[in-house]
C-alpha cells in the first residue's frame, strides 16, 4: 500500500521523486548534522509507546517498531530536502494504517508527538523545518484517513458479500432439506414416489450403464385389516418394519428402495437379464416379510403381493414402468395374492383397453350410442317366437359394435349401471309396447338387471312408471336376475317387483351360490338354464350327469309353476332334447341370431326364418 | 420411533435443528440473523476490524461501558494468540484447529503460521455463517488453510467435518486453540466432555491451548455483568475460576508457566505490558502426554 499524494495541492511542496532508502539515510545524516542513531532510537521508543495500544497489530511491537522506524526515517529525510516536497507524509499516514495501527487515537498519538519532538528530537536545524513539519503532518493525516477509507470501505464490501455468501448457503441448504422432505416418504424415511420417479427417469435417460433393468412393487395383503385391528399407531409401526426389512434386502443387493405411500414399496433392480432376475428377489422378499413381525408383544403374520415389470431401458419413461407395474400389482392381488406376477404385456393392453372404454362410457350414454337387440324366445314344443330378449349393444363410432360383456362390468363398476340400465330398459319397453300396438300375439321382452340396479333404491317404482308410460302391459316384461344378484338383494324389493306383475326369471339358473330351497320362496315365474346343463344331454352315455340332472330340474321347476327357458342352444339334436324333455322355452343360435327391432317385426310377421338375418356379431 | 435402520438414522440426523431451537420445525434452518448481535464480529470491531454491523458495534459499546477495559483484553488475548503459534512453530506443530475463531481479519492465525512454516495447515471453526464465508473467502486460494460452520458444543462433527479430515492429519500432532471458546459451553459437565472428546481425538504431542473467562479478584462484579450481557446474544457464556479451568484440561500436561493471566504467557521482553490487559481471563497451554 502507500499513496505518495505528490500531486496533492496540500503538499505544498514540489515534485521530487520519492525517495528510496539510501536516500533516506543519506538526508537523515545531512539532517541530523551526523547526530548518532540513538536519538532516531529514542524517538522509535516513544512513538511505539504511543501508540502500541492502541490497537492490535499482526507481529507484534517487532514489526511495530520496524514500521515506525522507517516512517521516522521518511519524514526526517522530508524535513530537510531540496525542494520540499511533503508527500512522504502522505505514505506514513498509509503505512500507518497498513500496519494496522488505524485507531483514530493511533493517528492522534502520532500527531501529538511528531509534532513536539520530530524536530528537537532528531536536532533539525533547517530554518523551515517547523513549517514543513505541519505540511508533512497534514498529509499524513490525509494519507492515513484515506488508507482508512478504503480499509473501510472493501472490509464493508467483504461483510456483505460474507453475508450474501452466508445467507444463500443457508437458502440453498433450506432447499436441499424441503427437497429431502418433498422427495421423501414421512413416516419410512424412504424415498418416495416423486423421488423414485426422478431418479428412475435419470437412470432411463442413461440407458448404456444399464441395458435392462426391473421394478419390482411390493404390497402387504390385508394391511386395512391390520389398521382396523391393531389401530393407525401399530399399523405405522409395522410399515417401517416392513420397511426395514426390505432395506436390508435392497442394501444387501444394491438396488433401490422406494415407499410410494401406504403399503406399496418399490425396487429398482438394475443391470438385469430378465424377469426371472426381479423375481427372485420378489421370491426373496416375500419370504422375508412370512416371518411375523412382532409389534410390542403381538405377532403379526404378514402375507405380501407383489407385481414385477423388468424391461430395456431405452424408450422406457418412468411413469409407463410404475403404471405397468402397478397394473401387474393388482392382477397379482386379484389372482395370487400371497404370490409375484410378472407383467404381461397382452393382458396390460386389454386393461387399458379397459381404461379406455370406461372412459368413453357416460358420454356414450349421452349420445345415445346404447342399443338393443334382440334375440327371439322360441316355444319349442311349436317353435313360435314368444318372446325376445334385449341384448345392450355399444354402437362406438371408432371401435365398432361392443359386447354387454365388454362393457356392462365396466359400467357396473362405475355406477353408470343404473342410468345405463334405466335407459335400456325404457327403449326395451317402448320396443315392446310398438309390437304390442301391432296386435297379435305380441312378444314378452326379457331385460337383464345387474345386481347394483336391483339394489338401487325405487327401482320398482321407477319401472312401474316406465310401465305406465309406454303403455307395456307389466306381464309383456320379464326381468333376469342372477342367482347371485337375488342373494345379494332383499326380497322385498324382488316382491314389490311381483307385485307389479312384472315377470321375473333366474338367470344362468344352476351356477351361483344358491341353493334349490329358495325356487319355491321368491316370487319368480321362469328359471333360465345355464348354457351348461346342454353339454352332453343329447348323449346316450349314461356318465354324462347332464342327462339326469336336466330331465330333473325341468319336471321340478314344472312341479312348482316355473317356465323353464334353456339359452345356448347351438344344435338341432339340443333342441329335439329339450323339446322332448318338456323344456318350455328355448333360445340361441341354432334358432335365431339377436336380430334388429325391424328383423324381429318382420319374424313377428311370420317371414320366414333367415338364419344368417341375425345381427352381425360384436367384436 | 422403532424403525432404526442406518438409512434413517443418517436421515434423523441430518434433520437435526441447531440445539436450542425448539419452537422451529427441525429441518428449517437457521438464517443469518443480523439483528441480534454476534460475539465473533463484535470481537472483530474490538480488535479495530471493520467486519462487523451496526448491531455488533452497539454491543460492544455497551460491553465496554460494563467493563471499560475489555478491548484492551481483546487485543491482549489477539497478542497472546499471536505469541502462542510463534511458540508452537517453534515446538514443531505445524497444524492447527482454530474453535472459536471469529471473523478471520486482524492477524489470522494462518498468516502466522504460514509465515514461520509455510507448510502450516489451519482450520477455523466458527458458528457464526458470516464469519465462516468471510473466511473462506480470504482462504479461497490457499489449499492449507479453510474454514467451516461448526459449534463448538458438537466436537465430533468439528474433529470428523470432512474438510478437517482432508486438512489435518490427526496422527500426527495438531494444536487446537479455543480462545475465549469454551465460554460458551456453559454447561460444566458438557464443557469437559468437550475437552475430553478433542483429548482424545489428537495425538501424542498435540496441544490444547485455552483462554477462558475468569472472575479476576476485584473484578467479579464487572466480570459478572459482563457475562450477562451475553444472554441477549445466540451464544451465552460462563465464567470458570481457576480450578474448574484446571478441570477442563484434565489429561493433558501443562506447560510453564501453567494457568496464567493472558499478559503472563510467555510474555515479549520488552512488552510493558498494560497493567490491566487481559485482567478478563486466564490461559493455559496443555500438551497431551
Amino acid at each position: 500500500m502507500g499513496s505518495t499524494g505528490r500531486s496533492d495541492p496540500a503538499a505544498g511542496g514540489g515534485s521530487a521523486p520519492a525517495d528510496g532508502r539510501r536516500d533516506v539515510q543519506r538526508d537523515h545524516a545531512e539532517a541530523a548534522g551526523g547526530e548518532p542513531e540513538h536519538q532516531l532510537g529514542g524517538l522509535v521508543q516513544a512513538w511505539v509507546a504511543a501508540v502500541a495500544r492502541t490497537g492490535f497489530v499482526t507481529g507484534g511491537r517487532v514489526r511495530v517498531r520496524a514500521v515506525l522506524e522507517e516512517s521516522l526515517r521518511l519524514l526526517a529525510a522530508a524535513l530537510v530536502a531540496e525542494p520540499f516536497d511533503a508527500s512522504p507524509g502522505y505514505r506514513v499516514g498509509a503505512d500507518l494504517v497498513a500496519s494496522q495501527l488505524s485507531s483514530s487515537r493511533a493517528l492522534g498519538n502520532t500527531v501529538t508527538l511528531l509534532h513536539r519532538q520530530l524536530i528537537p528530537g532528531l536536532g533539525i536545524r533547517h530554518p523551515q523545518a517547523p513549517a514543513r513539519l505541519a505540511a508533512l503532518l497534514g498529509e499524513l493525516a490525509a494519507g492515513f484517513t484515506e488508507a482508512m477509507r478504503k480499509v473501510a470501505l472493501a472490509a464493508a464490501e467483504d461483510i456483505n458479500r460474507a453475508e450474501r455468501t452466508a445467507w444463500r448457503r443457508r437458502q440453498n441448504e433450506w432447499q436441499r432439506r424441503l427437497q429431502h422432505v418433498l422427495l421423501t416418504e414421512r413416516l419410512t424415511g424412504l424415498p418416495n414416489r416423486a423421488r423414485l420417479t426422478v431418479w428412475l427417469d435419470e437412470i432411463l435417460a442413461q440407458p448404456p450403464s444399464c441395458a435392462r433393468l426391473g421394478l419390482c412393487l411390493v404390497n402387504l395383503d390385508r394391511f386395512k385389516a391390520v389398521n382396523d385391528s391393531l389401530g393407525h399407531d401399530k399399523g405405522d409401526q409395522l410399515l417401517c418394519a416392513v420397511a426395514q426389512r426390505l432395506r436390508s434386502l435392497t442394501d444387501q443387493g444394491g438396488h433401490f428402495l422406494a415407499h410410494l405411500g401406504g403399503d406399496v414399496f418399490a425396487v429398482v433392480i438394475q443391470h438385469t437379464n430378465g424377469s426371472d432376475d426381479v423375481a427372485k428377489f420378489a421370491d426373496l422378499a416375500l419370504r422375508t416379510m412370512r416371518e411375523p413381525f412382532r409389534l410390542d408383544g403381538h405377532q403379526v403374520p404378514v402375507a405380501a403381493s407383489a407385481g414385477i415389470v423388468e424391461c430395456a431401458a431405452a424408450d422406457t419413461r418412468a411413469s409407463e414402468l410404475l403404471r405397468a407395474a402397478d397394473t401387474t400389482l393388482s392382477w397379482a392381488k386379484a389372482h395370487h395374492r400371497g404370490h409375484w406376477a410378472v407383467f404381461d404385456p397382452q393382458s396390460y393392453t386389454s386393461q387399458l383397453h379397459r381404461h379406455a372404454l370406461t372412459a368413453a362410457l357416460p358420454a356414450a350414454l349421452t349420445r345415445g350410442e346404447f342399443t338393443l337387440a334382440y334375440q327371439p324366445l322360441i316355444r319349442l314344443a311349436d317353435r313360435a317366437i314368444v318372446g325376445v330378449e334385449a341384448l345392450a349393444r355399444w354402437q362406438h363410432p371408432d371401435w365398432g359394435t361392443i359386447n354387454p360383456a365388454q362393457f356392462i362390468p365396466l359400467a357396473e363398476s362405475t355406477g353408470l349401471i343404473v342410468p345405463l340400465g334405466l335407459h335400456l330398459l325404457e327403449q326395451a319397453c317402448n320396443q315392446a309396447a310398438a309390437w304390442h300396438r301391432g296386435g297379435g300375439s305380441s312378444p314378452l321382452v326379457s331385460v337383464n338387471l345387474t345386481a347394483s340396479q336391483l339394489r338401487s333404491s325405487g327401482l320398482p317404482a321407477a319401472i312401474a312408471a316406465m310401465l305406465n308410460r309406454t303403455g307395456l302391459p307389466a306381464d309383456k316384461l320379464q326381468l333376469e336376475i342372477t342367482e347371485n344378484a337375488i342373494v345379494d338383494t332383499g326380497s322385498t324389493d324382488l316382491d314389490d317387483l311381483a307385485r307389479s306383475r312384472v315377470r321375473l326369471a333366474i338367470d344362468d339358473f344352476g351356477t351361483g351360490y344358491s341353493s334349490l330351497s329358495y325356487l319355491a320362496d321368491l316370487p319368480v315365474h321362469a328359471i333360465k338354464l345355464a348354457p351348461r346343463f346342454l353339454y352332453g344331454i343329447a348323449d346316450t352315455a349314461d356318465r354324462h350327469s347332464n342327462a339326469t340332472i336336466l330331465p330333473a330340474l325341468i319336471t321340478l321347476s314344472h312341479d312348482l309353476g316355473l317356465t323353464v327357458i334353456a339359452e345356448g342352444i347351438e344344435t338341432a339334436a339340443q333342441a329335439e332334447r329339450l323339446t322332448a324333455l318338456g323344456c318350455d322355452l328355448g333360445q340361441g343360435f341354432h334358432l335365431s341370431h339377436p336380430a334388429t327391432p325391424d328383423r324381429i317385426t318382420g319374424l313377428l310377421a311370420g317371414d320366414a326364418t333367415d338364419e344368417d338375418a341375425g345381427e352381425t356379431r360384436g367384436p | 420411533m422403532p424403525f432404526s435402520g442406518t438409512y434413517l438414522k443418517q436421515y434423523a440426523a441430518s434433520m437435526q435443528g441447531r440445539g436450542n431451537d425448539v419452537e422451529r420445525p427441525s429441518w428449517v434452518p437457521e438464517g443469518v440473523d443480523i439483528t441480534v448481535p454476534n460475539s465473533a464480529r463484535a470481537y472483530d470491531y474490538a480488535l479495530g476490524g471493520y467486519h462487523n454491523f451496526q448491531v455488533d458495534r452497539d454491543f460492544l459499546d455497551r460491553l465496554v461501558q460494563a467493563l471499560p477495559g475489555i478491548r484492551a483484553d481483546a487485543i491482549a488475548n489477539r497478542a497472546l494468540l499471536h505469541r502462542v503459534i510463534r511458540w508452537l512453530i517453534g515446538q514443531g506443530v505445524r497444524q492447527f484447529l482454530d474453535i472459536g475463531s471469529g471473523v478471520p481479519t486482524v492477524g489470522n492465525v494462518h498468516e502466522i503460521a504460514q509465515e514461520l512454516a509455510p507448510e502450516s495447515r489451519v482450520v477455523y471453526v466458527d458458528i457464526d455463517p458470516v464469519a465462516v464465508a468471510h473466511g473462506q473467502a480470504i482462504l479461497a486460494g490457499n489449499p492449507r488453510a479453510w474454514a467451516i460452520e461448526e459449534d463448538v458444543h458438537r466436537p465430533a462433527d468439528i474433529v470428523n467435518h470432512p474438510d478437517v479430515q482432508r486438512i489435518l492429519d490427526f496422527s500426527e500432532p495438531v494444536a487446537v486453540i479455543l480462545f475465549l471458546a469454551m465460554n460458551y459451553v456453559t454447561d460444566d459437565d458438557e464443557a469437559c466432555a468437550v475437552m475430553a472428546y478433542l483429548r482424545d481425538s489428537l495425538a501424542s504431542g498435540s496441544y490444547i491451548v485455552l483462554t477462558h473467562l475468569s472472575p479476576f479478584p476485584g473484578l467479579e462484579e464487572e466480570v459478572e455483568k459482563f457475562r450477562k450481557m451475553f444472554d441477549e446474544t445466540p451464544t451465552p457464556i460462563t465464567s470458570r475460576s481457576r480450578e474448574q479451568i484446571a478441570d477442563l484440561l484434565t489429561g493433558l500436561d501443562l506447560v510453564e508457566p501453567g494457568i496464567v493471566r493472558i499478559a503472563d504467557w510467555h510474555p515479549e521482553p520488552d512488552d510493558e505490558s498494560d497493567p490491566r490487559a487481559g485482567a478478563i481471563g486466564l490461559t493455559a497451554v496443555a500438551r497431551r502426554p
